[in-house]
């Protein structure tokens, strides 16, 4: 593995192809956004009463009818009301959904329910199109990454050098372009939470470049004269077996979110791009860069 | 340090870390309340447990057409922000087939949550009707009470106005707002106050009054172009700043009842986050056993601190709401206490193989684990506060759960996990098998094993 690692002309093109593709797709298309932050549909459907069942059953029944309109159940999320007798179903996609022959679907199932069949409960439905402005001030999340970075570079500068601190800076920046691109070449949903993401991929790329470069300064500090190249590659040989363990863990809680349903499976499936970007970037980029800064820092 | 000292002082560790434990999930009853542990106090977000929606519908007496209801979607946004709420979901819906003015709104929000549980929909249904009033604001003066000439109409007379906070005189208790006039709005109203021995100014929003016209206003009252006015609640003075720094929107709405929805990311994730992050605190306790062995108690018993440590915090630090940010922030805390139990057993293992012996070498482990541990805590941590000053909803929440728990990772990584490895080595009189620790051959050689 750690051969592969070593192998950087390899790295390099797939990094660029990953950043050309991606910026490709992204150009095209943006980034494939959730039902909460566009113009989405919605459909809600309704019981006078939830009495013996009756709102799971219009629930049940108007999933059965979303699912013969050919939406899967990854296409929508529901909400619900606390007396359970109205259900709200969010699309991030345009159907051919009927709200009279929804409503004439439900009333059916309601009247041919044997226990609740004599209780004569209405059933209605709507359908509806969502409007809905992004909360999100770029400008204020670049700004706050920015200042990241800032203090990132200033607390290595002061523990492990500049040539340290510059890596994880640079470091911190190709891993945030890799999660973006990558981001969009799967096409998984990015928001609600993509800036979230990109912040943690951001953070998990400087914690994991800033133990190597901690490393490195160890190594240098028992033997001064130590050639710069075999200390860089030693370094994250070290700590293979932490950074593989960082981002199992951390692919592991992005998988273990997937109990939460639809969106904690994007919040997860996104999260797991995040480790393998910042796992990445930091195996293969940081002692490539380490060791061009702290050679150009000798030769200086 | 001797064993039976190291026996004591364990058992009073693992007493207190038991107390916390059972503290922060037990639940039962006291007297006629519930303790719900520290578990139960914590706050979640309208995104984890759902909230109450609100429906806004265009009024029949609507004046002025809706032209751009994204305008009206975000006015409502920035107003929810100046009351206070963070994470919350405004949307306009319309029938697919009807015209485009005739969007309904929906609001989305989460009261606050009592000690006890109690979500308090009443100050949320009020500052749901205060976000979405309709009107203008209008000064109105006179030497007599409740004037009505109309004043400081030629421009804008307020520059801001915020809630400055509590204060105590005695017996009763203040809510305060500081209104800050723009200068055209201080010097037309001082003109007024100097030219009159006794002046009334009301304030009102359309049809309702913000500032009844009883008590006269000398000049004496204003200081650097701010008048401060006291309410009864803290909500009604945010309410009352509000609407004097923004005025009405433009359109009237009537506001419906509000029903109590789940969130809309899905339904009961408060415990699926619970149960995701509980599973998840297993693997990776379960995982130091595997990488660790025998030394893997020590991060087990100091991951459960950390945990009945950080939850507590997320009830004692004021106006944390956790939302999905914070479940994010959490998880990725964990992983950054559990990679600093890695980064001091490979330095351990290390100071052990070079030749020192077992004592020695945790000392020096835990000693060389400083700088890793405390800059990654120093950058993630200042980092997270920063995003959490700029940003908001559930990012300003993943920064501030992230950066507390960054710190106690730390803490926990440096002081707790130490002082437990302290005490169970010296029950274990250092025996390196329970590090699982091996020397280097000529190392070994050197030391006669």
């Amino acid at each position: 593995m750690m051969k592969l690692f070593g192998k950087l002309k390899i790295w390099i093109i797939v990094a660029v192809i990953t950043v050309l593709l991606g910026a490709l797709l992204l150009s095209i298309f943006g980034l494939n956004q959730t039902p909460d932050y566009k113009s989405s549909y919605e459909a809600s459907v309704s019981v006078d009463q939830n009495v013996n069942g009756s709102g799971e059953l219009v629930d049940k029944t108007a999933r059965a009818y979303f699912g013969e309109k050919g939406y899967r159940l990854s296409d929508y999320a529901t909400q619900k009301t606390e007396d359970g007798d109205k259900y709200i179903y969010k699309f991030h996609k345009a159907g051919d959904i009927d709200k009279e022959e929804l409503q004439a679907v439900l009333q059916t199932a309601l009247d041919n329910d044997a226990e609740l069949g004599a209780l004569n409960l209405k059933a209605s439905a709507e359908y509806g199109e969502v409007k809905i402005t992004s909360d999100y001030n770029a400008g204020k999340i670049l700004l706050a990454c920015l200042l990241g970075l800032i203090v990132a570079f200033a607390v290595s500068f002061f523990t492990v050098k500049l040539a340290g601190a510059l890596t994880v800076v640079c470091n911190a920046v190709m891993t945030l372009v890799i999660y973006t691109m990558l981001v969009a070449i799967t096409r998984i949903p990015a928001l609600p939470d993509f800036a979230i993401v990109g912040g943690a991929a951001m953070l998990l790329s400087v914690v994991m470049t800033f133990v190597i470069t901690c490393r490195y300064k160890e190594k240098l500090k028992l033997d001064e004269k130590a050639d710069v190249s075999a200390v860089a590659t030693d370094g994250v040989k070290d700590g293979f077996i932490r950074l593989c363990f960082i981002t199992c863990a951390v692919i592991l809680a992005a998988a273990l979110l997937f109990v939460g349903g639809v969106y904690f499976l994007f919040i997860g499936l996104k999260l797991i791009l995040a480790a393998i970007s910042a796992y990445l970037v930091s195996c293969v980029a940081t002692p490539a860069l380490w060791t061009v800064f702290k050679k150009l820092k000798i030769k200086k | 340090m001797k064993k039976s000292k190291a026996i004591v002082l364990l058992t009073i560790a693992l007493v207190i870390t038991a107390i916390l434990t059972f503290l922060t999930f037990a639940r039962f009853p006291v007297g006629t309340k519930n303790f719900n542990g520290f578990l139960g106090a914590i706050q979640t977000d309208y995104d984890l447990s759902g909230g109450t929606a609100y429906t806004l519908t265009l009024s029949d007496d609507n004046v002025n057409d809706v032209d751009d209801v994204d305008e009206v979607i975000n006015t409502l946004k920035y107003r929810l922000n100046l009351l206070g709420y963070e994470n919350y979901s405004v949307k306009a819906i319309k029938d697919v087939d009807a015209a485009v003015e005739d969007y309904d709104i929906r609001i989305e929000a989460r009261g606050s949550v009592s000690r006890f549980g109690e979500v308090d929909t009443d100050t949320l249904a009020s500052d749901i009707k205060v976000a979405a009033a309709y009107g203008e604001l209008t000064f109105y003066g006179g030497t007599s009470q409740n004037p009505t000439e109309q004043i400081l109409d030629d421009g804008t007379p307020v520059a801001d106005a915020y809630y400055m906070g509590v204060s105590n005189n005695g017996d009763s208790t203040t809510y305060n707002v500081n209104i800050k006039f723009s200068n055209y709005g201080y010097d037309a109203l001082m003109e007024l106050l100097n030219a009159n021995s006794t002046y009334y100014v009301q304030i009102n929003l359309g049809d309702t009054v913000l500032l009844p016209g009883t008590s006269a206003l000398s000049s004496s009252y204003i200081n650097d172009k701010s008048l401060i006015i006291t309410t009864g609640s803290e909500a009604s003075a945010r309410q009352a700043a509000l609407q004097i720094k923004t005025g009405g929107l433009a359109y009237k709405y009537d506001v419906s009842d509000g029903e109590d929805v789940s969130s809309p990311l899905g339904r009961n994730l408060e415990i699926k986050s619970i149960i995701t992050i509980s599973l998840f605190l297993v693997a990776i306790i379960a995982a130091m056993f595997v990488i660790d062995k025998k030394y893997g108690v020590v991060s087990c018993l100091s991951t459960i601190a950390f945990t009945d440590i950080y939850l507590f915090l997320m009830i004692a630090i004021p106006g944390i709401k956790i939302s999905i940010g914070g479940v994010i922030g959490f998880a990725l805390s964990t992983v950054l206490l559990a990679d600093g139990f890695m980064i001091i057993s490979k330095r351990i293992k290390e100071e052990f193989a070079r030749g020192k012996t077992v004592k020695s070498a945790v000392k020096t482990g835990f000693k060389r684990a400083l700088l890793p541990i405390a800059g990654t805590a120093g950058i993630t941590a200042a980092s997270a506060f920063i995003l959490f000053a700029l940003t908001g909803g559930a990012l300003k929440n993943f920064a501030l759960v992230f950066a507390v728990g960054t710190v106690l990772a730390a803490a926990i990584n440096l002081l707790v996990s130490r002082m437990f490895a302290n005490l169970i080595l010296a029950i274990v009189k250092y025996d390196q098998s329970f590090l699982g620790l091996k020397r280097t051959d000529k190392n070994a050689e050197e030391a006669g094993e």
